[in-house]
């Protein structure tokens, strides 16, 4: 068996990582960004993530922790994605009356959760993973993905409740 | 039925997911800086130069004058080397400064065009046949090509007649040496403020009542010396070629940033440290350098077999483990023959 190589693990991978981002981020420059600087260290370090049971799952570890850690980075970075959210929130239209805007809104009130709610969030209704998996990915306890979907759900709930009563 | 809404606002946003051609081209170019930026922390990092990426030295003993590190060290103009390198690194500790022996021998290879530095480990017992001489043990080949009556050791000779015995024991041919007086890995060691070293077993000091414990410590360059010198280990000198490699992990991850430190890592390091290679010049060997990002051990054994004739024991290599890894050198296909063998290596960095 000849080992995957980092190419021919982009060419099948690369699409649905940049998605896979796409929802953590919410935005297409900040997923592109979490990606780009993901896959320049796979590929600096293919042979050690080639040799994982499943070289997408392990970098899509990467892609989340590397998502969760933006949290910790430079005050600059701190303020730009603090910010991200608010304005996203104010740009997008209210409408009440058309159920796409409802489902717009998801999107905008999935902005304000809390990251690793999102990220377990995305995991479950995006990628379709079971909890133990998700558990691996975010590098918790099965329960604690548990209660934080779970947590994240309530206050979506919350939020549909107040603008569509 | 949050639940439904939620998979179709993901799906629905996945038009949002830029197209995935242009950037992975942005990463490939993201790549090739960054190895080219990991190399200029790691010249930076200076004594990684030592071991490690061994054609590094020669960088260092090129540069030394020129305060300007960061664009003299950047590969300009040399033409690639399209040819495997090996280069063979010798750890050499002093008899009061009268004679050399050397204590660690590092055969560093880097495959035609590869990103990662192979480093085997040869023991300084190994019994190993010098040429026009006779049978004696590799640490002290040294000894014996260096060795001038009534005169300083000439270190250069005893770095050559290391190599062409090398060459004689493993059929591994010998483009360059690297000589490290362990004398100078102090200088180098405190000229940046101590190196961190992580240990996986304690090593009691050679004197004293201290001991080096397990896990992570900075120590500063006499420290570091006594705790790389120590052999009274349980596995004896492997154990300390273990601490050797430790070592080399902590220099790389060390850093300068301040100019002035930076350029007395430089001096410490040109000083403790001499290059002598016939077939390569600096600029390419410096290319080479540039590419490599990886440090990768190649296990040959450790289980030596001893042998004692005239009363002198001598070690000798498992040929049913290090033959393959010889020949593979020699043959310009260790690549293949690590994948093949994934068990063979440990990753050094």
């Amino acid at each position: 068996m000849t080992p995957l190589t980092y190419e021919e693990f982009a060419d099948v991978q690369l699409g649905a990582m940049l998605r896979y981002a796409v929802m953590l981020c919410g935005d297409p420059h900040l997923a592109q960004d979490l990606v780009q600087e993901t896959m320049v260290r796979v590929q600096l370090n293919w042979r050690k993530v080639a040799r994982a049971d499943a070289p997408d799952r392990y970098v899509r570890r990467m892609i989340t922790n590397q998502y969760l850690d933006w949290r910790r980075g430079s005050w600059l970075r701190r303020v730009l994605l603090r910010a991200e959210p608010d304005e996203a929130s104010r740009v997008s239209p209210v409408d009440h009356a058309q159920t796409t805007a409802d489902r717009d809104q998801i999107w905008t009130w999935l902005a304000r959760l809390p990251k690793a709610q999102r990220a377990a969030l995305v995991l479950r209704y995006y990628e379709d993973l079971p909890d133990a998996e998700i558990a691996e990915i975010l590098g918790c306890a099965v329960g604690t993905v548990r209660s934080s979907i779970s947590r994240a759900l309530a206050t979506l709930r919350a939020e549909m409740v107040e603008t569509c009563p | 039925m949050i639940e439904e809404q939620l998979r179709e606002t993901f799906e629905r946003h996945e038009t949002l997911a830029p197209p995935s051609a242009p950037l992975r081209e942005a990463i490939d170019r993201a790549v090739v800086r960054r190895r080219r930026h990991r190399l200029t922390r790691r010249l930076t990092g200076a004594a990684a130069a030592l071991i490690a990426a061994a054609s590094l030295p020669f960088a260092l003993n090129t540069t030394a004058a020129l305060p300007e590190i960061e664009n003299t060290m950047l590969p300009g103009a040399a033409p690639p080397v399209d040819r495997p390198l090996t280069v063979a690194v010798l750890g050499v500790d002093d008899d009061g400064g009268r004679s050399y022996r050397a204590d660690t021998v590092l055969v560093v290879h880097v495959p035609a065009g590869s990103h990662t530095a192979y480093l085997v480990s040869l023991p300084r017992d190994l019994l190993v046949e010098i040429p026009d001489r006779g049978r004696a043990r590799l640490g002290e080949t040294f000894y014996f090509g260096s060795q001038r009556k009534g005169q300083a050791p000439d270190l250069p000779a005893g770095a050559d007649l290391t190599a062409r015995t090398i060459t004689a024991t493993t059929g591994v041919p010998v483009d360059a040496t690297v000589t490290v007086r362990f004398s100078g890995l102090r200088a180098v060691t405190d000229a940046l403020g101590g190196v961190q070293i992580c240990l996986d077993r304690p090593v009691p000091a050679r004197r004293g009542d201290r001991v080096y414990p397990a896990g992570c410590q900075r120590l500063d360059g006499r420290s570091m010396l006594d705790l790389l010198r120590q052999r009274r280990l349980p596995h004896g000198v492997y154990d300390r070629d273990a601490n050797g490699r430790a070592f080399v992990r902590g220099l790389l991850s060390s850093s300068v940033s301040d100019p002035i430190q930076l350029a007395r890592v430089v001096r410490a390091a040109t000083d403790g440290i001499s290059v002598a290679g016939a077939e390569v010049t600096t600029p390419q060997l410096l290319r080479v350098a540039t590419e490599i990002d990886t440090v990768t051990a190649v296990d040959i054994g450790s289980d030596f077999r001893g042998v004692t004739i005239d009363n002198v024991e001598y070690e000798r290599l498992d040929p049913a483990r290090s033959t393959p890894v010889f020949v593979a050198i020699k043959e310009n296909r260790l690549t293949d023959w690590v994948a093949a063998n994934p068990r063979a290596v440990r990753d050094g960095t």
